[in-house]
């Protein structure tokens, strides 16, 4: 069964056409990365997902809520969607006027109008799932890179979403920094949580991916489970991207 | 060099020649007012006086035009060399100025709508609104009556105005302006019989004993030779009063010049200095201080409130909401504030709207000041990545919830520092709602000093007082910045 399915998706940004004829999809509980090299729309692709860019044509469906560009109602399915889906961002921007706690507390009160104490339990929770039960108190600024990446994680999964994009969220991490974060996504597979990673993390895309889409230059260039795009030297795309990464 | 003497000499020969006085022209009949057909011309029953006193003591006469408030001060300052207009012969104004004997002697005229049946006197005025002239015997008589709410205008035409349009109760004024001012107007008429007894004299400099004298020998003249008397009847101002003072005056003139020109040279010990300053500083502070702080912060919290919601409408509403806030915006910060005030208070009441001076100075100053905050915190608001909305989208929120909840505390917080600084700039403008008949800080100073003569001592303590004001507000907002955690 396919949690998320990108068809025929088209996006341009003026006259330049970014994304062309995108199809994939992606299984309940299957970690998907998308790779390609910088400029190649993959990020642009993460984002058409929820809505934070809106395609020119082509349809997602994803958390069982179909995106058409043109239908009427797709602002309002888009919101609808993302109240199911978790987004991780390369620079993090948790919101700094408030500590980890309650960032990951405000759309537990202001959506789900949870009371204070009971959205403190689920925001605590998550908080020590991601190994920050000591820094909760701390504002964004108080908190190291991995930190700060580990809160925003924790913050999508309060709201239970049932697909998680991670758009490169380790590529403004120290290197030594980045398995805190990729331990989580390991761990989240491993619970069955259908994710979406854009990376150039190869290392843990061959250890823990169930799948990578290339993307070149707004094309697909090989959809293949993780194991068969590491071993394909005979898709030129591939060989190319592998030797430059 | 040469040029600057050469054009000065005349002018100075012509000067010591000419008898130069000072009076307001403005709006002051039957005084001294421009002539409607020939509006470079002033005329009055004072000009009349002052060209028969000039020609007796041989002199040119020329007026100078000075706000009536400044009259005396600009006497001593040597703005001219004496001051006709009006001038009650009081003991507070005798300690600066000396004044010639009485060429003019009155009550005043308390007038009232005409549907009013309750009020009659004095009496029947506790607890009602009540214009006058600042700084005038009428203004002393109502506020030492006590129980009636006193509103001091600087113009008497505004009086009559907002008693027509029911902003006041009452109106108290000297005999001659509710003559030439209230009288006309068919909606109102007098109430009583008249009120308190005052006497006009003209104002000479202390150094000027010698003209003093000339003058009250001219003045005894024209009050003997009927003059004077001719003058009244042509402006229509002849009463009782007038008529007695003449006779005490023609009967015993020494004894009456003897009592006016005593009122002199009273020395003041530095102890008696001191003791004034307190009670004016007392004075400040009770009646004025309170009514400052209680209008800058109820402005600012309108500017504030009003300022946020334009500030969202031009950042985040389609083209017509963001394009009228943007003409709000760019309209209250280009045009005076003064005017915007008195549009508010004088001009709305034409389309029906009758605000107090109180709600109408803090509308004023709140819209006003609501255009300086909107460009605030739209700087603010911009100042806050837009990945901060996209967070905040992902998550499921809405715009107006992202907006509400994630960029405007963030933008706040950034705005602290300017909008302390238009708040600190906001208690100092305050001060402009006192010609709206407002009675705050600069309008207590404008008054104790125009009564004692005293305009840098009390100055600079009511600048130390604006000083002071702000100085908490400052701290506070230090604390805020430091307690809030920077994005």
């Amino acid at each position: 069964m396919s949690a998320v399915i990108i068809n025929a998706l088209r996006k341009s940004f003026g006259s330049d056409l970014v994304l062309d004829d995108i199809s994939a999809h992606v299984r309940q509980g299957e970690l998907m990365v998308i790779a390609g090299a910088s400029g190649s729309g993959k990020s642009t692709l993460l984002r058409c997902l929820n809505g934070l860019e809106r395609f020119d044509s082509g349809r997602v469906n994803i958390a069982d809520m179909e995106l058409e560009p043109r239908a009427p109602d797709y602002s309002k399915r888009v919101h609808a969607a993302r109240q199911h889906i978790g987004m991780v961002f390369q620079s993090f921007n948790l919101f700094g006027h408030l500590t980890a706690l309650e960032n990951v507390m405000l759309a537990l009160k202001v959506i789900r109008n949870m009371p204070p104490r009971q959205a403190r339990e689920i925001a605590a929770a998550r908080l020590e799932q991601v190994g920050l039960g000591e820094r909760m108190a701390a504002y964004p600024k108080q908190l190291s890179g991995g930190q700060q990446q580990r809160a925003a994680i924790a913050r999508a999964l309060a709201m239970e979403p049932r697909v998680m994009l991670y758009d490169e969220p380790t590529s403004a991490l120290d290197p030594s920094l980045v398995r805190e974060v990729t331990g989580i996504m390991h761990k989240l597979r491993q619970d069955g949580m259908t994710q979406i990673l854009v990376t150039h993390e190869m290392r843990f895309a061959r250890s823990t991916a169930d799948r990578v889409l290339l993307i070149h230059k707004g094309r697909v260039a090989a959809d293949l489970p993780s194991h068969d795009f590491f071993n394909n030297p005979d898709n030129p795309y591939v060989g190319s991207f592998l030797e430059h990464v | 060099m040469c040029l600057l003497l050469a054009l000065l000499v005349p002018i100075g020969a012509a000067r010591a020649k000419a008898l130069t006085w000072g009076a307001d022209s403005v709006g002051g009949a039957p005084y001294v007012f421009q002539d409607p057909a020939h509006p470079q011309r002033v005329i009055g029953f004072e000009v009349d006086l002052v060209r028969r006193l000039a020609a007796l003591l041989h002199r040119r006469d020329q007026f100078v035009q000075t706000s009536w408030d400044a009259l005396i001060p600009s006497l001593n300052r040597g703005d001219f060399d004496i001051a006709v207009n009006g001038i009650e012969i009081t003991a507070r104004r005798a300690r600066v100025v000396n004044f010639s004997i009485p060429y003019y002697a009155c009550s005043e005229t308390l007038m009232v709508r005409r549907s009013n049946q309750y009020i009659t006197g004095l009496a029947s005025l506790r607890g009602k609104i009540v214009g006058t002239l600042q700084d005038s015997l009428a203004q002393t008589i109502l506020t030492s009556y006590g129980g009636i709410h006193v509103r001091a205008y600087t113009g008497q035409i505004t009086a009559y105005q907002d008693l027509l349009n029911g902003r006041l109760d009452a109106v108290l004024m000297d005999a001659p302006i509710a003559d030439y001012y209230g009288k006309p107007f068919h909606r109102l008429k007098v109430a009583g019989g008249p009120v308190g007894h005052m006497l006009y004299g003209i104002a000479v400099r202390k150094a000027d004993g010698q003209l003093l004298r000339k003058i009250n020998a001219a003045l005894l003249k024209m009050i003997r030779d009927g003059t004077l008397k001719a003058i009244y009847r042509k402006w229509n101002l002849w009463n009782v009063q007038t008529a007695e003072l003449f006779k005490k005056l023609s009967q015993r003139h020494s004894g009456e010049l003897a009592k006016f020109t005593r009122m002199v040279k009273a020395h003041r010990t530095w102890q008696q200095r001191l003791n004034d300053y307190l009670r004016d500083a007392g004075i400040l502070i009770r009646y004025g201080l309170p009514m400052t702080i209680l209008l800058s912060v109820l402005s600012m919290g309108v500017a504030i409130i009003v300022g946020l919601s334009l500030a969202i409408c031009r950042v985040y509403t389609p083209w017509p909401m963001a394009a009228m806030a943007r003409i709000y915006i760019e309209a209250f910060r280009g045009t005076p504030l003064l005017i915007q005030l008195y549009l508010i208070f004088f001009g709305l009441p034409t389309l029906g709207v009758r605000l107090s001076p109180f709600v109408a100075g803090i509308a004023g100053l709140g819209l006003n000041y609501a255009a300086y905050e909107a460009e605030n915190f739209r700087a603010g608001i911009l100042s806050i990545p837009q990945a901060q909305m996209e967070a905040g989208l992902s998550l499921g929120l809405s715009r107006w919830q992202v907006i509400r909840f994630v960029i405007v505390p963030q933008a706040l917080r950034t705005c602290l520092p300017p909008v302390t600084n238009d708040f600190i700039s906001l208690i100092k403008d305050s001060s402009i709602v006192s010609v709206i008949s407002m009675v705050e800080l600069t309008k207590v100073y404008g008054e104790l000093a125009a009564t004692y003569y005293n305009y840098i001592g009390l100055g600079l303590l009511t600048a130390a007082i604006y000083f002071l004001i702000g100085l908490p507000f400052v701290q506070l907002s230090r604390w805020l910045e430091k307690r809030l955690p920077a994005s």
